[in-house]
């Protein structure tokens, strides 16, 4: 078997035993609920408990714990190196020598299923992508949040009203339990080029909203030659404290400044 | 009514309450919003996402280029025939992938459903 072949079969063999940790982790759950319920019953109802009555629950519970703890930590650090807010400290919370593709690697290829061949296929830009913010700090896609705020909708046939917001994450992922607009896709499409710049400018250590990139208006014309368009404004804001981020206080909450 | 609003109203007009929009994920490759095969995105027909039914990460990248399919749903409104066009059912998202200069690419299929029942609807039964 070649290098790749065998990495292939560690791969498979990992997300078996991880499938594994999972139902059996499950099934001890049931268990373990079940019995305690049953000798519960046979204790109070019939008042004759079962010998094991103290030690299985106890046993199953224990061992639920630790292959949920295993189960938890595999999928966390998987989600981590998407998020790039840990993958690159060590085990005890040093950064690495280099914030680079080779830090990162292993996790990558864990959580988008990479594999070694398909490092090499990434072209060098998605990789400067993967690599880059180091001067807005490498937490920086947990730190802020991007808000669309409705600033006008005379006549919007989808109940979009001024005042209200779609959250984003850095992700681009709509934020449900923070927005209050309807969720239009005719509004939300053309945010879409936000993101673009948000990676870029984040790249170059900017506030990642543009400058002069900040009003949008939604697709639909609507019935009166686009009078009654809904309008937009976007901004950053901290996820932690909720406070507007501008090009002056950018870098002030985040832990990489 | 002016003559716009008369030019775009449904010949069916109980459309848009009756039935919603599914964009079913039909395959994901190296997703870095961590959206699976099977999941689903619901919309009504006015193009307006439903969280409660919807079960993929709502990722923009993904929302946004689905977009003209609520233009064709509006459009095809007009004329009674049904909602998703049948030139136009298969969208992807707007990474690149990973042979073209990106890494991820995440592609859905659309369905017409019964909003209340959930049941699939055809060009036949509409």
């Amino acid at each position: 078997m070649d290098q790749s072949g065998i990495g292939r079969a560690l791969i498979w063999a990992e997300e078996m035993l991880d499938k594994a940790l999972y139902y059996a982790s499950s099934i001890l759950l049931i268990v373990t609920a079940t019995s305690v319920f049953y000798t519960v019953v046979m204790r109070y109802v019939f008042n004759s408990a079962p010998l094991w009555a103290k030690e299985a629950p106890r046993i199953f519970f224990i061992w639920m714990t630790y292959l949920a703890i295993a189960v938890a930590a595999n999928k966390r650090n998987a989600r981590d190196a998407v998020l790039r807010t840990e993958c690159i400290m060590d085990k005890r919370g040093n950064k690495l020598a280099n914030d680079d593709l080779a830090d990162i690697r292993p996790h990558l290829e864990r959580a988008l299923d990479l594999h070694p061949e398909d490092v090499a296929r990434i072209s060098p830009e998605a990789k400067k992508l993967l690599t880059i913010r180091r001067r807005l700090g490498h937490t920086w896609l947990d730190d802020y949040e991007v808000v669309v705020e409705v600033l006008s909708s005379e006549t919007c046939p989808c109940g979009v009203a001024p005042g209200q917001v779609v959250v984003f994450d850095m992700r681009h992922s709509i934020q449900y339990d923070k927005s209050t607009a309807p969720l239009c896709m005719h509004m939300l499409s053309p945010i879409l080029a936000v993101f673009y710049m948000t990676f870029d400018r984040a790249a170059e250590g900017l506030n990642p909203i543009s400058g002069i990139w900040q009003f949008y208006d939604c697709l639909d014309t609507g019935d009166d030659d686009g009078k009654g368009k809904t309008r937009t404004r976007v901004y950053l804001r901290s996820t932690r404290t909720g406070k507007v981020i501008d090009s002056e206080t950018i870098g002030e909450e985040g832990p990489g400044t | 009514m002016n003559d716009l609003a008369a030019k775009r109203a449904p010949k069916a007009p109980g459309w848009a309450e009756r039935y919603e929009i599914v964009a079913r994920v039909t395959s994901v490759i190296h997703c870095a919003n961590l959206i699976r095969e099977g999941e689903v995105f619901t919309f009504d027909l006015n193009g307006i996402l439903k969280p409660e039914k919807s079960t993929a990460g709502p990722c923009l990248g993904m929302l946004a280029r689905i977009q003209p399919a609520f233009l064709l749903a509006a459009d095809r409104a007009t004329l009674g025939v049904h909602p998703i066009s049948p030139g136009w059912r298969t969208f992807d998202c707007y990474d690149t992938g990973i042979d073209h200069g990106g890494t991820g690419k995440v592609c859905v299929r659309l369905e017409l459903r019964d909003a209340e029942t959930g049941a699939l609807v055809d060009e036949k039964e509409l």
